[in-house]
């Protein structure tokens, strides 16, 4: 597939080098040519310099052939001006723009994405919001990934030092939650292993479990976790992520507390946020976050400017005591530190922006796309359709490559967790965990022909 | 309610990682590079197959059978993550690698019993560098299948086998970019499709494609089928290794003469725009200043030449353009590929070929030397220094093809300019101090090693060959020829301390 990513910010980089490794024909755009040149000297993908929003600066990037255009510049009008001419030149061609201002979205009631001919439009502050929603519906978790409706749930459960499971076989844990329950992946030392008998459950290991909702309950409080409903919530930093977090949190009825260093930002979003107690003060200051219920949250986020702030803020809130502690944290290279040195929770707005991106560019009838920790492994929902290499066919004997698995299916609304013998039907909904790298190769088993 | 233990988990270091892992990487690549130009040599087989010459294809059957053998053991023992092939990395297996094979391509000449070690070391780089330079003064008396492979070397060296590898194996990801860059010329690496590998490939098919058009317009016009294709190598390689004593296969016809000089034309133009060429868009051919200063250049030299010939000697008009258009071609495009003696025309026109030679042919093409872009944004960047003597307020940036040239690139011009003339006076002082050649021997034999085109003046002129110069002066000129080949920089980081930190 031909893509035209413009916009050389951390979001473009990371659509550029997510559908490049996928053997894609990427093309980036932008007018700084320190960063394309870098960006090609670690990414293989073509560049031009120039204004993304300048027709011959897009036809030069391969426009006329392109099938797929995604805007990602800072700026919401040159991304809709990349759109429409892109829409202009090629009509059948896929829009895809970063969008901040809510007026161009229908909030004023005056224009939206349909009529500025965008096909998706992507919120990185919307997309965390989301994710960070999920987690607060499942306590204890430090990954939540919904599926069909949430009625299927991919957690990442960290193993803590008192949990009962410590030095005993992942069987252990199917055993005492005496439902069906896929232990899908085992997070340890950076890396993502299959499941095997030989595996005895350390501390510090994240378990990816895969089920229906009381199905992980159950597993998670056989981990030693306390099921306690999420109440308390603090968010460290009042910016765009900030914000649209604590509005989505206080809708589902989550007392938020926001803290921002900046009155004038204290001032401006307590305006936008009812429901949300705003604080101005410096979250960094651990006698500060002590005085306003640290120590008692149930998620401490920390979404400051900067990500090292992150993760210290994040830090101080676990040796407060907090129940569960998330950092913004968008470079993949600090993911897995983030994780080592104990921030529960790393949110990434880029990394969960590039899951609609992928759902378009993935062919089937691709409901959705989730990524699990820095893009290790990607969970995909589909529909079963007539034809698809999956549908038929005892899963055992479907050869999927290492390093796959399917999850679970949804069938009339009940969950199934699949085994070896399970057949898939059509019309199934399958949700599918696979390396990123392999999905490319099991396009066959997703879609018919 | 108690809370949890604040704990707050310790990093564990981490052991650095082996210097092995880099050494694996690089002995992989070199494994897989050998593997793939062993099966080139398949080719020179099947011709001593036809020919019926049995020890050349012993001796190409024994290196295939090694080849594939080291290569594939190599590939097989030090498989690893290719993926973080480092930018280090990258030079030295393309330096080692260009190494490796010249030292794999002189096998069978010695096996055959054609050459000597050196002899045959010498030969083989030379025709993977494309500079045509030979130790035989013969080729008629040498078999069939060493003088195909002797010319067909050009040809593979001349798009460059790093290129194709990278064009076979398209799995190898970002590191490809890194191998490509440190072999493709020019100031930046030839780009035609977003992806290196998709580049590579076409590059090849491109290359492929001109080599049948030329193939095919050598046997019309007249030639037998294997002169046609070691010509065609020669052309398309702009390497210049002749396979007659006599020089180019041309006889008396005018119609070869031209197909030559068209066909050595078109393949010191840069491959970016035969692509706009062939992907409709001509257009670009004429908008291209690079392109028209080459062609220019060209055009008025041979005028020169032409007018030079013309007025002090009795040679006909036609006869005097002919050769005239020959010879500048030949030497301005670094194909170097002998016709005449022009070292009996007067010193002037010799001059002009001298000259010819340092700027070598456009950017991303099969030609050597400075390259035609590099030579053009240094006068332009001098006059404008003129502008400035005159004007000492003026504001100038010098532009290529309508778009300002960065300060990065002007200085990476200069430094390699720069650098380019001290291994070419270097490279001279060596020549001179270990062969004991002449001054201007000296000075063109350098200067034709470096830009890859192969002759020179006095001892080393266009019928004369290096087969006198002892072993220590053949090295010397073998090394300028891959230090031209690569670029300087892609050779001579491996010379710096600080490589290898």
């Amino acid at each position: 597939m031909q893509v035209i990513v413009v916009g050389t910010g951390t979001l473009g980089l990371n659509v550029a080098r997510r559908l490049s490794e996928e053997r894609n024909d990427v093309v980036m755009v932008g007018e700084d040519e320190a960063a394309l040149r870098q960006a090609q000297d670690a990414l293989d993908v073509g560049i031009v310099v120039g204004k993304g929003s300048a027709p011959s600066v897009l036809l030069e990037a391969g426009l006329a052939a392109a099938d797929i255009i995604v805007a990602v510049t800072p700026n919401d009008e040159t991304n809709i001006v990349a759109c429409l001419i892109a829409e202009t030149v090629r009509a059948q061609i896929v829009r895809v723009a970063r969008i901040h201002d809510p007026a161009y979205l229908g909030e004023e009631g005056i224009i939206d994405k349909s009529a500025l001919h965008i096909d998706l439009v992507i919120s990185p502050e919307e997309e965390v919001a989301d994710a960070v929603a999920a987690l607060a519906r499942v306590p204890g978790a430090t990954d939540v990934l919904e599926f069909a409706g949430g009625k299927v749930l991919a957690v990442g459960a960290a193993v803590d030092a008192r949990s009962p499971l410590i030095g005993k076989p992942l069987a252990d844990l199917k055993r005492r939650t005496g439902e069906p329950l896929l232990i899908a992946g085992v997070y340890r030392e950076e890396t993502v292993s299959a499941p095997s008998r030989d595996i005895r459950v350390e501390e510090g290991d994240v378990l990816f479990l895969v089920s229906g909702r009381p199905a992980v309950r159950r597993a998670l409080t056989g981990l030693g976790k306390r099921w306690a409903r999420t109440r308390n919530v603090l968010i460290a930093g009042g910016g765009r992520e900030g914000v649209a977090i604590a509005r989505r949190l206080s809708a589902a009825g989550v007392h938020t507390k926001i803290i921002d260093r900046d009155a004038a930002v204290c001032d401006r979003i307590s305006q936008l946020l009812d429901d949300t107690l705003v604080l101005h003060g410096d979250a960094m200051d651990e006698r500060l976050l002590a005085d306003e219920g640290g120590a008692r949250a149930d998620i401490v986020i920390a979404a400051l400017g900067d990500e090292n702030d992150n993760l210290f803020t994040a830090l101080q809130a676990r040796r407060l005591g907090a129940r569960r502690v998330a950092a913004l944290i968008d470079s993949p290279e600090r993911m897995p530190f983030a994780s080592t040195i104990g921030v529960d929770i790393v949110l990434s707005p880029l990394a969960t922006s590039l899951s609609p991106i992928l759902q378009l560019v993935r062919r089937g009838d691709i409901v959705a796309v989730r990524t699990l920790r820095e893009s290790l492994v990607e969970g995909i929902e589909f529909v079963a359709r007539e034809g698809a290499g999956i549908v038929g066919l005892p899963l055992a004997l479907l050869h999927m490559p290492h390093g796959s698995l399917v999850g679970a299916l949804v069938r009339d609304d009940e969950v199934i967790i699949p085994d070896g013998s399970t057949v898939v039907q059509v019309g199934d909904r399958v949700v599918l965990f696979a390396r990123p790298v392999l999905i490319p190769r099991m396009q066959r088993l997703l879609a018919p022909g | 309610m108690t809370p949890p233990a604040p704990t707050i988990p310790r990093v564990a270091r981490r052991p650095a990682p082996g210097l092995f892992a880099g050494v694996r990487r690089v002995g992989f690549l070199l494994s897989a590079l050998l593997l793939v130009v062993s099966f080139t040599l398949a080719a020179p087989l099947a011709v001593g197959v036809v020919y019926g010459e049995t020890q050349v294809i012993g001796a190409f059957a024994t290196a295939l059978f090694a080849g594939v053998a080291i290569g594939a053991s190599g590939v097989f023992l030090l498989r690893t993550d290719m993926k973080s092939v480092s930018r280090r990395e990258g030079f030295a297996v393309v330096a080692l690698g260009w190494a490796m094979i010249c030292l794999f391509g002189s096998v069978p000449y010695m096996l055959a019993g054609s050459l000597g070690p050196v002899d045959a070391w010498f030969e083989s780089t030379s025709g993977f560098t494309t500079t045509g330079a030979s130790v035989v003064s013969v080729p008629e008396s040498l078999p069939h299948g060493i003088l195909f492979w002797r010319s067909m070397s050009q040809w593979l060296g001349g798009m460059g086998f790093v290129v194709l590898y990278v064009a076979l194996f398209p799995l190898l990801g970002v590191g490809a970019a890194r191998l490509y860059r440190a072999e493709v010329p020019g100031l930046e690496a030839v780009r035609l499709r977003p992806r290196i590998s998709s580049s590579a490939g076409v590059l090849w098919l491109m290359y492929l494609l001109i080599s049948v058009v030329l193939l095919s317009l050598f046997v019309l016009g007249g030639m037998d089928l294997f002169a046609a294709a070691c010509s065609m190598f020669a052309v398309l390689g702009t390497g210049g290794f002749a396979i007659s004593g006599a020089g180019a296969q041309i006889g008396d016809s005018t119609y070869l003469l031209w197909v030559h000089i068209v066909f050595m034309w078109i393949c010191a133009t840069s491959f970016s725009l035969h692509w706009a060429v062939i992907t409709g868009k001509p257009g670009k051919l004429w908008r291209n200043s690079e392109w028209r200063f080459f062609s220019g250049t060209l055009a008025i030299s041979t005028l020169l030449v032409c007018a030079l010939l013309w007025a002090t000697s009795d040679t006909s008009f036609t006869r005097a353009l002919n050769d005239a258009a020959f010879m500048v071609v030949s030497t301005g495009t670094s194909t170097g590929l002998p016709l005449v003696d022009y070292e009996r025309w007067v010193p002037a026109a010799q001059l002009i070929l001298l000259l010819l030679m340092f700027m070598g042919g456009c950017a991303g093409s099969t030609a050597g030397g400075m390259k035609v872009v590099r030579v053009q944004l240094f006068l332009k960047h001098t006059l404008h220094s003129g502008l400035h003597t005159l004007h000492p307020g003026a504001v100038t940036a010098p532009h290529l093809a309508g778009r300002p040239v960065s300060q990065q690139t002007m200085r990476s011009v200069f430094s390699f300019l720069g650098l380019f003339m001290i291994v070419f006076v270097a490279g001279t002082a060596a020549v001179s101090l270990i062969t004991g050649m002449d001054i201007l021997s000296s000075l063109s034999a350098s200067i034709g090693m470096l830009s890859s085109n192969g002759a020179g003046l006095e001892d080393v002129g266009p019928f004369d060959n290096y087969a006198w110069i002892a072993a220590p002066g053949k090295l010397v000129l073998t090394f300028l020829m891959v230090v031209g080949r690569l670029e300087l920089y892609t050779v001579l980081i491996l010379f710096t301390p600080g490589f290898w930190r």
